[in-house]
This record gives structure tokens, C-alpha cells and sequence, in this order.
């Protein structure tokens, strides 16, 4: 078992644990208000899709402060330098799933909706779901990684599981997007930048998956 | 027996405001709290009040009499240190009358006045030892029959239980709480100790940064929070993050984290504004199996700790948030690690809060 699972075990209650938890809810609640705000949008309900963007603006200031706050703390604790730097890129990681986000909220805010086809609103909302599915066992593979671990590798496969749909879906999204007859240019970029930006929320879970992975088997 | 009134009283050092802006009314033989964390100013305030320093802005008044003025010796005050002060190489009886001898009273007065307090601590017994000769509890009942004798209306206690054990720190907050209403006293007690507070007085000032919070009983400040910081300092609760959904003049419905919708009692929230509900622990019902009742969330046992009066469990629920519930251990079932369990609530044991601008970690600092 690695020496900073021990650590884990023993110091459950440490103010550094207690605030990378807090930072992976609050990132979970930021990657949810995207998907509410996605749909708002489709829904062309402007005023909640605002509300949605700057709960989700917000949060990702607030996880931003979390993840100097678990910087501060780490460094003062008594794990040695390679643990410190584990923990460290597991937050950093974590952070880019906000990130992304964040990105993805103000590309969203930016795409004239009324000029985007249905069936490409499909797909987002699609890939959406599927971005929440893969955050939702991230959060649950840095949280059992604390206490069961075998639990953790589980909830690991499946944010892979999920980032592989989310890949395909991009692929169908790239096809549609050129398929589509789109009026406007800059509708077409605007919506392949979009599409990216939340297959990067996905690939930055499976980062964090990949840190989780390093950290279990580190001797 | 007088009453303190405190006036806008602001003390800064430097540019650090130790202090801000603090208005209070102590009522006359109240037992009074002030509360808070390390450097939320509870110690200025009570050095404030006995003269020990001045204040930058505002007034301060003992009973009628507006004392900023006033040195602390004429204040008819008594302070009662942490670190008790008494004179080392001084018996009980000799650190009890000194205050009388020092005022000037014969010999015959002072040791009345001696005998009276001592008896009052039930001390009687000891007053040839001296202070490396009494425990912790008794060199605080010294300490606080020193004070009683030099004449003090008013009774100033700055952490004064910090430095003693557990047990006799509990026993202590009852003895000198009766003592006080007894005598009749006004007392103010400065602690960072919750449970301290709630037992010993019939008001509590909640102070951060400088500020008053929140005044009320202990029950006050237990039942209806008036804010994060007081949900989290007094006691203990779970914050779960949400957005309003639907509100009423009765009910506000609000959505957690995973799509979970509760429903708790309406304060001033508004539609789709961010949330954080607070439930006290003691305030679930926990059971078996899946339920799909109102207010219920599933969950997954993932700790359980016997704290001796009650259980502590702590279930991760289906959103991935934790809660914590705690449950008398001697009446309750109990429930294992690993089971899959269903935890529900009241709507009026659910306080909301808007979310706090800083974040949640920041509000509930207590550093």
C-alpha cells in the first residue's frame, strides 16, 4: 500500500483531506451547473442559463482559492516530497476539470442558439450527460480512494468507461457539424469549440483517474 | 448589581481592528458569554470593559456611569485570568484579603469579608495552603473569591477554565455559574469553547473578526442559526450545497448536488439562487434499506465511531456528499459499516443560507 494511502487511513481528519473533499464536491456542483446551464440554453431560457453560468463562475473561483488553500496546507504537513507532489497534481488536476468547465460556460454563452440545428443539440446534451456520469465516478474514485481502494480502481474504470463515450460522441458531433448546413461560420466554430471544451472535462477526469492510479501504486 | 452597556466601541492596533464596531447590553446579574475563535477580538472587548485598555471609538457603561475614563481598580470589577495570577507566595487567606487590606479596611473588616467568601467557595478548609499546594479547580475558586472580596459588582473571566482538566472544568462551569447567581453578579466570560458557553450562561455573544455575529440563549443560537459561521461554530452541522428550485410562503424546494430535491421551511431564499442547507446532525432519522419518503436520501454507512454517550456515523450519500449523524448510543439501534441505509429529515430542522460569497471553507474558518 502506498505510504500516502497510509497516510490517508490515519489522518482522515486532516484540514488538507477535509478541503480536497470540499474542492471535489464543489467541482462535481460546477460540472452539474454546466449541464443545467446547457439545457437552459437549449430550452432558449436565458435568464436561468445566466444564473447557471455565474453559479458555475462563482464556484470556479471558489475552487480556485480551495486548491491554493490545499497547497498551503500540503506543504506544511509531514508527507515526504514525493507524496507532496502527488497530492499536489491530484488538486491541480482536479482543478482543470472546473476549468474546462468554466471555458465551457463561456462558450456557451457566446452560441446564438436559435442558429444551432436540434439534432446538434442532441449531441450536447448528450455529451453532457455523459461528461456528468464520468465527474460523478470521479468523485467517487477520489473519495473511496480515502477508504476502500479496490472501490476506487472500480470507480476509475468506469470514468474511462465514460470518457470513451464522450470521445465517440465527439466524433458523431464532428460528422454533424459538418453534415449540418449551418448559416453562419461562426455558429460552426463556436459549437466544434464548444464540443471540445467539455471533451476536455472528460479527459481532465481521467488525468485526475490516471493520479489516482499513481498514488495507489506507488510503493 | 449593574448592568454594561457597550457603544459603537471600536479598538484597532495598528491596522489590525481588534474590535469593530461592537454595540452589546449585558443585563444586570446576567450571566454573559462572549464567544468566538482565537483573534476574534473576545479578549479586547473584555479588557475594553475592564479598563484595561481604552477604546478608540465609542462608549462603555457600568451601570449608569459612563466609565472609559474610569481606571480599572475604581471599576468595582473583578477579573479572573486563565492563568488564575494569584501570588505565589501568598496562602489562600493572605490572596483572598488582600484586596480589602490593600482598600484600606481594618483588619477585623478584612477577615469578615475573607471568611465570607472562602465559605462561599468552600474553601474554609484550605486557607492555610498555598497556591503549589491546591489543585487547578481550587486556585480557580481563589482566584474567584479573590475577586468577590476586593468588592467586584462585576465579574470578568478570561478563559478562566481554559487551563484546568476536563472533569473538573465541567464541574467547575456549574459551581461558578451558581456561585454568580447566587451573589447576584453580573458576569462576563470570555471562552472559545462552545460547550462551555451553552452550559454556563443565559446569553452568548458569537464574535468573528472583530464583530458581534450573533446574540441569543443557547437555545436561540442552537435552534435558529443566524448565519453559516454560527451554524458551524455552535455545535455541529451538515452543509449540503443546492439551488432553489420552487419557493412559497411556506415551503422552498431546492435541489442538491445529483439532482436530489428536499424541501425545508422557507426563509428569504429566491429561485435559482445558490444554497447551502444546514441540518444538525441529531436531526435525521436513519434506517434500513432504500425509502423513497420525502427528504430522504440514500446513502452508504463509511464510518462508524462510538463516542461513549452517542454514535457518530458518517454515510456518503448517493450525491456523493457525506453527512454525519449522530444517534444515543444506549437507545438506538445500531447500524454497521458498509450498510446501505436511508437518512431523512424535517423540512423546519433544514436552516437555508444563501452561499456564502467567500465559499463555504472561508465562512466557517475559525482561524
Amino acid at each position: 500500500m502506498s505510504e500516502l494511502i497510509k497516510w490517508f487511513e490515519k489522518r482522515r481528519e486532516t484540514q488538507a483531506l477535509s478541503t480536497i473533499q470540499r474542492h471535489l464536491a464543489l467541482t462535481m456542483g460546477i460540472v452539474e451547473d454546466l449541464e443545467k446551464a446547457i439545457a437552459a440554453a437549449i430550452k432558449r431560457d436565458e435568464k436561468e442559463m445566466h444564473r447557471c453560468i455565474e453559479r458555475v463562475a462563482s464556484s470556479e473561483r471558489e475552487a480556485d482559492t480551495l486548491r491554493r488553500k490545499v497547497m498551503d496546507e500540503i506543504s506544511k504537513g509531514e508527507l515526504s516530497p514525493t507524496d507532496r507532489e502527488d497530492l499536489m497534481d491530484l488538486v491541480k488536476r482536479v482543478d482543470m476539470v472546473a476549468d474546462w468547465c468554466r471555458e465551457s460556460t463561456r462558450i456557451l454563452g457566446a452560441v446564438p442558439m436559435e442558429d444551432v440545428p436540434t439534432s446538434i443539440k442532441d449531441v450536447i446534451t448528450q455529451m453532457i450527460k455523459s461528461v456528468r456520469e464520468c465527474a460523478s465516478s470521479l468523485q467517487k474514485c477520489v473519495n473511496k480512494m480515502m477508504t476502500k481502494s479496490e472501490e476506487a480502481l472500480q470507480a476509475a474504470d468506469a470514468v474511462e468507461r465514460e470518457e470513451e463515450k464522450v470521445d465517440d460522441i465527439h466524433e458523431r458531433a464532428r460528422i454533424l457539424i459538418g453534415k449540418e448546413n449551418l448559416p453562419k461560420a461562426g455558429v460552426a466554430v463556436l459549437i466544434s469549440q464548444l464540443f471540445e471544451a467539455i471533451e476536455m472535462i472528460a479527459d481532465s477526469c481521467e488525468d485526475v483517474c490516471d493520479q489516482v492510479r499513481i498514488i495507489m501504486v506507488r510503493k | 448589581m449593574p448592568d454594561v452597556r457597550v457603544v459603537n466601541v471600536t479598538k484597532r492596533f495598528g491596522k489590525l481592528v481588534a474590535v469593530n464596531n461592537v454595540s452589546l447590553h449585558i443585563q444586570d446579574m446576567e450571566y454573559f458569554s462572549l464567544l468566538g475563535p482565537s483573534g476574534c477580538g473576545k479578549t479586547t472587548l473584555l479588557r475594553l470593559i475592564a479598563g484595561l485598555i481604552q477604546p478608540d471609538e465609542g462608549d462603555i457603561y457600568i451601570g449608569d456611569r459612563r466609565v472609559n475614563d474610569v481606571p480599572p481598580e475604581d471599576r468595582d470589577i473583578g477579573f479572573v485570568f486563565q492563568t488564575f495570577a494569584l501570588f505565589p507566595h501568598m496562602n489562600a487567606w493572605n490572596n483572598v484579603t488582600y484586596g480589602p487590606r490593600v482598600k484600606g479596611f481594618d483588619m477585623k473588616k478584612a477577615g469578615t469579608i475573607g471568611h465570607e467568601v472562602l465559605e462561599m467557595v468552600r474553601l474554609h478548609e484550605r486557607l492555610d495552603a498555598y497556591p503549589s499546594e491546591l489543585s487547578g479547580g481550587m486556585m480557580q475558586r481563589v482566584a474567584v473569591a479573590r475577586a468577590l472580596a476586593a468588592g467586584a459588582k462585576l465579574l470578568l473571566l478570561d478563559e478562566a477554565l481554559g487551563q484546568l482538566d476536563a472533569k473538573v472544568r465541567n464541574e467547575l462551569r456549574y459551581e461558578i455559574r451558581r456561585m454568580t447567581k447566587d451573589l447576584g453578579l453580573t458576569a462576563i466570560h470570555v471562552t472559545h469553547d462552545q460547550s462551555e458557553a451553552m452550559v454556563i450562561s443565559d446569553r452568548i455573544a458569537v464574535m468573528r473578526k472583530g464583530k458581534i455575529i450573533q446574540v441569543g440563549t443557547p437555545q436561540e443560537l442552537y435552534i435558529s442559526p443566524a448565519n453559516v459561521f454560527v451554524a458551524h461554530f455552535i455545535g455541529e452541522s451538515n452543509f449540503f450545497e443546492g439551488y432553489v428550485l420552487s419557493t412559497t410562503d411556506e415551503e422552498t424546494v431546492i435541489e442538491l448536488r445529483g439532482g436530489i430535491k428536499v424541501q425545508a421551511v422557507n426563509k428569504t431564499s429566491r429561485k435559482g439562487e445558490k444554497v447551502l442547507l444546514a441540518i444538525r446532525p441529531e436531526a435525521f432519522t436513519l434506517e434500513r434499506g432504500i425509502k423513497k419518503d420525502r427528504n430522504t436520501i440514500r446513502g452508504a454507512i463509511e464510518r462508524v465511531t462510538f463516542e461513549g454517550t452517542n454514535i457518530r456515523y458518517e454515510i456518503r450519500l448517493e450525491n456523493q456528499d457525506l453527512a454525519v449523524i449522530v444517534k444515543p448510543s444506549l437507545t438506538e439501534e445500531w447500524f454497521n459499516m458498509n450498510e446501505r441505509v436511508s437518512i431523512s429529515f424535517p423540512p423546519e430542522k433544514a436552516h437555508i443560507f444563501k452561499y456564502p460569497d467567500a465559499g463555504l471553507k472561508e465562512e466557517t474558518a475559525v482561524e
